[in-house]
């Protein structure tokens, strides 16, 4: 696979949607573990606990807004690929892992703050606002990862 | 337009009266009632007694009436959504609860739900003997002979095929006087009668553990298995009729539905009522009502009062260390932002309210973080349709006009980014087109080509540093408001001159914006200001080292302000993410319009109408979130720490209806 600039650079792609789809999966399982929980007792708080338990799966977004714009640079998308050069690709794949790396973490981290602030809401649903505050806290950090693949991504030249 | 001005107050009036005082505090919900305190600024006590009521009946018909609609719930005639919760006038719900008869409607339903549990029971008991009697329709007898002789048992089971032979030769070999009949069998199972004399019982009753024998007791009637199940069809036929009349009479309760909602809302009012008691003192002929009211009701108050009783209303001194309750008041304009500070929690009495500083940071940043003039007119128009086509209680009204001023701020901030529903430029009609053919009319920014990422990020670090030093601003305004004018001066205007001049000294130094000759007066701008923030930090401390020690490190405060306006940057990322998803989007569905054959533009069709509807539910959600948190970490740190708690009035609580 080295030997393919073409390999590198979706390799790179994959690895964003997959770090961030992990971290997604993880997190959002989480907070529906603790979700159902609330349910079984309150289930009138269904509309609530689904958009708590939905907080964590932003990043499975952001990793693949990162993949996609792989693809969208390399041509891949609806037509032939870009014949890039080695030194490019290799340039594509590391500005993926910001996006990846910090998605995978933030996003398991979110949601045990998620099943924690599920927890909260069980116990009064008024705090349903700070409890999705307390989960985006996380989230910046997602954002911030996101911020710099997207900034390498447009600025890296493809040749 | 802030926090309003409370005053605690003090209605003293006689007991004959308290009926009527109490009902008209609960109409105008002006007050909130707090405990009467028995001991006043240490005067002697006066004898004050709780005037606590002892009966439950109001308890317990609001436990009955909530019973009652639980039962009722799914039988109800469905309200459509947009019409909301029924609303009628207090007459009007004061009527109905003297011309409904909700006793009997409850005890209906107890008598109902009583025979509904029983026949339901019933049902499920004979579907399970039906289960257990259909392999045993040829038991050569009927089900009520004994199961025991003097000198007989018998046992009636199942037991594997393959072991069925050998235990009915062990049987043979144990005792003559033993008797094996099959029954039955299925793929697995025999199913079969034995009769063992008594005398072996002890050595048979191990054979059949060896052979995995497996006993069933089968319930006791007066006839064969074939009787039996014919009377349980009988029986269950019977019982689905009933369940029938049982579901028309739920039916037919449930018309009552909506006016049992209302009794129940009038019991809760009363019982409300029957529990201030308890924080209401008084003697055998007067009453005290202690609380918190906002200042500017006053005059509301006392001309109420002294249209239904003699009363006195006094100002009292809170208790040491008693905080008033927080009353938020602002502009229409303003109002709908109130939502974003009630998230957040109250500032405390002696802070200000922030909602109409944050207001519109609020929602430019909302509309940053969404920049498509597709999405906040589709934003726009929904919540536009809810207010008026759908009743919303008036808590929620707030939200979705904010949501719905959102919309119009992302249509603006769209229209300078270019942004419609992800569309390029090559994709988009040519109407929309500037004269140059690659940009959008009226675009300013390309946020996904050439500099344009980059001039989007120096915009939202750029509305950070405003953001925050606006922050500072409003805490000095504060400050001074509350006559601390020193703290004023070099807590906030202080840290804004300094944060300032080193801007402008990067700004100079860098020869960005401003020239660059004026470097070297920046330098002593920031010297000076330094040098200020490091005599002056430490102020508050004892001795001179510690006042030293706490000026230089106050400079490490930069840091956070450092961190505070990166923080902007999501802005940026937000905002380039939901074009980004939207173009996506775009691209997957003409990649399905293309590939696949006659029926691709069902496809493309289904995947742009679910991208664009998620992508902006998401990226709504996502802008909110996110701009809420720059308000409350970012901006209300400079000058609030909240805490404060919610006032409360005592007032018409309705969980099933609204009262115009």
């Amino acid at each position: 696979m080295f030997e393919s600039a073409l390999a590198v650079s979706v390799a790179g792609a994959a690895l964003a949607v997959f770090l961030g789809g992990a971290g997604s999966a993880i997190g959002v399982g989480l907070a529906g573990q603790a979700g159902a929980g609330v349910i079984s007792e309150k289930p009138e708080l269904f509309g609530k606990v689904l958009l708590i338990q939905a907080l964590p799966g932003t990043q499975g977004i952001y990793g693949f807004l990162g993949g996609l714009l792989i693809l969208i640079q390399i041509g891949l998308l609806g037509g032939e690929a870009i014949d890039i050069s080695m030194s490019t690709a290799w340039q594509l794949f590391y500005a993926a892992l910001p996006v990846g790396v910090t998605c995978l973490i933030s996003g398991i981290h979110q949601g045990k703050v998620a099943a924690a602030g599920l927890h909260a809401v069980a116990k009064d649903q008024a705090n349903v606002g700070k409890a999705v505050i307390m989960s985006a806290m996380v989230e910046t950090y997602a954002v911030l990862g996101l911020l710099i693949t997207i900034l390498l991504l447009f600025s890296i030249k493809i040749v | 337009m802030a926090v309003l001005a409370m005053d605690k107050i003090q209605i003293l009036g006689l007991k004959k009266d308290l009926q009527q005082v109490l009902a008209f505090l609960q109409e105008g919900g002006l007050v909130q009632i707090d405990e009467v305190r028995s001991d006043q600024d240490g005067e002697a006590d006066l004898n004050l007694e709780t005037l606590a009521k002892k009966d439950h009946d109001n308890d317990y018909i609001v436990a009955q009436l909530d019973f009652a609609i639980k039962l009722l719930k799914d039988h109800a005639p469905k309200r459509p959504i947009w019409a909301g919760k029924p609303s009628l006038s207090f007459e009007s719900a004061m009527g109905t609860i003297q011309s409904f008869n909700y006793e009997g409607i409850i005890k209906e339903c107890q008598s109902l739900e009583e025979s509904f549990v029983a026949d339901q029971n019933e049902i499920t008991a004979l579907q399970t003997e039906i289960k257990l009697l259909s392999t045993w329709k040829q038991l050569p007898f009927d089900l009520h002979i004994p199961r025991e002789t003097e000198t007989t048992r018998i046992h009636i089971g199942s037991i594997p095929k393959g072991e069925y032979d050998s235990l009915k030769a062990e049987l043979a070999k144990m005792s003559d006087l033993t008797s094996v009949q099959k029954v039955a069998e299925d793929e697995t199972s025999i199913f079969a009668v034995f009769v063992v004399s008594k005398k072996h019982a002890d050595e048979a009753k191990l054979l059949f553990g060896q052979y995995k024998f497996q006993e069933v007791e089968l319930p006791i009637h007066e006839m064969s298995v074939t009787e039996r199940l014919e009377k349980i069809a009988t029986r269950l036929a019977e019982l689905a009729e009933t369940m029938e009349k049982h579901d028309e009479k739920f039916k037919s309760l449930a018309k009552s539905f909506e006016n049992l909602q209302i009794v129940h809302d009038v019991f809760v009012w009363q019982q409300d009522e029957t529990r201030i008691h308890e924080k209401l003192k008084g003697t055998d002929f007067s009453f005290v009502v202690e609380g918190w009211m906002a200042k500017l009701d006053r005059k509301k108050l006392e001309e109420g009062l002294k249209e239904i009783a003699v009363t006195a209303v006094e100002n009292i001194k809170a208790e040491e260390g008693e905080e008033a309750p927080i009353y938020l008041h602002n502009k229409r304009s303003v109002w709908p932002f109130e939502s974003v500070t009630r998230l957040y929690g109250f500032p405390t009495a002696s802070e200000v309210d922030p909602t109409p500083f944050l207001a519109i940071f609020f929602i430019v940043f909302f509309g940053l973080c969404l920049t498509d003039a597709g999405y906040g007119l589709s934003l726009f128009v929904i919540m536009f349709a809810l207010l008026k086509f759908f009743k919303l209680p008036e808590e929620s009204k707030g939200l979705i006009k904010l949501l719905m001023i959102g919309g119009l701020v992302t249509i603006v901030a769209g229209f300078f980014f270019g942004g419609y529903f992800g569309l390029t430029a090559e994709q988009a009609p040519a109407f929309m087109l500037a004269a140059d053919g690659v940009s959008f009319k009226g675009q300013l920014i390309n946020a996904a080509a050439g500099t344009g990422p980059l001039t989007f990020l120096i915009l939202a670090l750029g509305l950070g540093i405003i953001h925050v030093l606006f922050g500072k601003v409003v805490d000095g305004y504060w400050k001074i408001k509350q006559k601390q004018y020193l703290d004023a001066a070099l807590d906030s205007f202080l840290w804004i001159y300094y944060i300032l001049a080193l801007l402008g000294f990067g700004l100079a130094a860098s020869g960005t914006l401003i020239p660059a000759e004026y470097a070297g007066i920046m330098k002593w701008c920031v010297l000076g200001g330094t040098a200020a923030m490091v005599l002056t930090q430490g102020r508050k401390q004892k001795g001179f080292f510690a006042k030293a020690g706490i000026g230089v490190l106050s400079l490490y405060g930069l840091v956070g302000y450092m961190g505070d306006i990166l923080s902007y940057s999501r802005i940026m990322a937000l905002g380039l993410g939901t074009g980004i998803i939207a173009f996506a989007m775009n691209t997957i569905a003409g990649l399905a319009y293309e590939m696949i054959p006659y029926v691709g533009f069902i496809f493309a069709g289904l995947v742009l109408v679910f991208g664009h509807v998620m992508n902006l539910v998401l990226s709504a959600l996502g802008a909110f979130i996110h701009s809420a948190r720059l308000q409350f970490v970012e901006f209300f740190s400079k000058f609030m720490e909240g805490g404060g708690t919610e006032f409360k009035p005592f007032k018409r609580n309705c969980k099933y209806i609204i009262i115009q």
